[in-house]
């Protein structure tokens, strides 16, 4: 029952066009990172973090792109799959099959986070293929917040990291954006809200740069301040994981995660939703 | 016309969402003062790497960076997509398509009056970043601005200010053009206002005419009024606004009937 009730999930998902869309749309979000790549490379050197080369343009472009197009692709997965069906009354047709509302949703949230993490390799696989078509080849490379040129293992192992962490904060992100969509009752609601959610992130980055202006910006201080804040983690603070910097990211991620995950399982479950 | 004015206005203003753009766009320049001027005491603005010191007759013009970017980029698509295409998405537009009026009317009396709602926002804008200024900037009778020689007095500056605000809502204006094409073709909010960032976003990446345009709305601005833009970009941005305007209308008379 569990397994089918994971396919329909996973069919209802892909027969929506949009979503279809959103995949297209990393192929064109990595054209749009290949050609700022090709601008900076121009007036940077190979030893500078800015130059794109076969070795590490998945790393800058998902740097680059993560904050922005990500956040939105997993915004539209969520009010496609969370706001238009949960709002809308769609699920009332499956509930009338004797579903069970809480494997509904561990099943909707497996789906979820399934092709969230399809979209992120998908975005890895085309970029590491632009890169070996276009990008000059290398056989070292310069990492975020790492001093001189690493080798291809270092840079395997800094892409896992970074990649794991930022797979991470988009799951976070989504299930904040899952509790918005259960809450609110109109689309533009749910877009409102996600996207003041972010504009509070970057007033919460800035305020803390100024409480804490006389610290170093990597100090542990600054940095545990900033890892609350969903965004400083998507624009930095995955790179200062894949560093080795330090794991407060990591933690802070998982601990919000758990939070939103919880809020939303209670909204999406709640009793009144069936009668 | 006149009509169909009076009840899109009545239902822009019911709706919670404007109301809650109008208070953010009343707090927000209060909230850049607190933060930029109390708290973190900057007293200067830069154009083109040249200081200029703020004072009451050039503040309103010297906060629009931060307020450029929340309004092209978030608050605006949000605001023009939820009126233009949520109502064509649930259905709730086919009872005002009953009434017999010409279908290009009711587009056109649609942006008339999300134009009008939107200068009244702007001009909520100014004149509480007028009133900032007179209370709290130091007070002066000849202010200079980027690239003009002489000192204007409070009633040019004043002139000056009100032209820089006029860029600014025509630039803000065009994303109405690429919501009303994008409400139209796919109906969905959603697309609308993913859609019209997607767009801003990628035309930034192509063109860097386009760029300066959108991102450094104030600068061009200066630029503008300096007289060192140059001019063709921005009347090719408002020419290539009149043309999406254009389809959009096409596109509304050809199909509004069959996807409301």
């Amino acid at each position: 029952m569990f397994k089918s009730l994971i396919i329909y999930e996973f069919e209802k998902f892909w027969f929506k066009k949009i979503n279809i869309v959103c995949l297209i749309a990393i192929l064109i979000v990595n054209f749009l990172s290949l050609k700022f790549a090709l601008q900076s490379n121009k007036a940077a050197e190979m030893t500078d973090i800015v130059f794109s080369s076969s070795l590490n343009f998945h790393i800058t472009s998902l740097q680059e792109m993560l904050l922005t197009a990500f956040n939105a692709i997993i915004i539209t997965f969520c009010i496609l799959s969370f706001h238009e069906e949960y709002r809308k009354g769609n699920l009332r047709m499956t509930f009338m099959r004797g579903i069970s509302i809480r494997k509904l949703y561990i099943a909707k949230s497996l789906v979820m986070n399934l092709n969230i993490l399809l979209t992120i390799l998908i975005h890895l696989i085309i970029s590491l293929l632009i890169a070996l078509i276009i990008l000059p080849k290398t056989s070292s490379s310069p990492l975020y917040f790492k001093e001189g040129l690493y080798t291809i293992s270092d840079v395997v192992f800094f892409s896992i990291r970074y990649y794991f962490l930022a797979y991470l904060s988009l799951l976070t992100f989504g299930s904040i954006i899952e509790v918005l969509s259960i809450k609110c009752k109109s689309v533009a609601g749910v877009l409102g809200l996600s996207l003041g959610f972010v504009f509070l992130n970057f007033i919460y980055i800035s305020y803390v740069s100024f409480l804490l202006k006389d610290y170093p910006i990597s100090d542990p201080m600054v940095l545990k301040y900033n890892s609350i804040s969903l965004v400083f983690v998507q624009a930095k603070g995955a790179a200062y994981f894949a560093a080795g910097f330090t794991d407060v990211f990591l933690y802070s991620m998982i601990i919000i995660y758990l939070i939103f995950k919880s809020l939303s399982y209670l909204a999406f479950t709640n009793k009144n939703y069936l009668e | 016309m006149l009509r169909i004015i009076l009840s899109e206005f009545g239902r822009i203003f019911s709706k919670k969402s404007t109301k809650i753009i109008f208070l953010i766009t009343g707090l927000f320049p209060v909230l850049i003062f607190y933060f930029f001027q109390q708290r973190w005491g900057i007293d200067y603005y830069i154009v083109n790497g040249v200081n200029y010191s703020l004072n009451n007759l050039n503040y309103p013009v010297t906060q629009m960076l931060e307020y450029n970017f929340l309004f092209l980029f978030i608050i605006l698509p949000l605001f023009f997509s939820e009126s233009l295409s949520s109502e064509i998405d649930s259905g709730g537009y086919k009872m005002i398509l009953l009434r017999p009026f010409k279908k290009w009317k009711l587009l056109v009396g649609k942006w008339i009056v999300l134009m009008l709602t939107y200068f009244s926002m702007l001009l909520c804008v100014f004149l509480i970043n007028f009133l900032i200024g007179n209370l709290f900037l130091p007070h002066v009778k000849f202010t200079s601005y980027y690239n003009i020689n002489e000192n204007l007095n409070p009633f040019d500056s004043m002139v000056y200010n009100l032209k820089f605000y006029l860029i600014i809502l025509i630039v803000h204006l065009a994303v109405l053009s690429i919501i009303s094409f994008l409400s139209i073709a796919f109906k969905k909010t959603i697309i609308a206002f993913f859609g019209s960032i997607t767009l801003m976003i990628g035309g930034m990446y192509i063109s860097l005419p386009l760029q300066n345009i959108l991102f450094n709305t104030p600068d061009v601005a200066y630029s503008i009024l300096g007289g060192t833009y140059e001019l063709l970009n921005m009347l090719i941005f408002i020419l290539v606004s009149f043309s999406i305007f254009g389809v959009a209308l096409w596109m509304w008379n050809k199909r509004i009937g069959s996807i409301a």
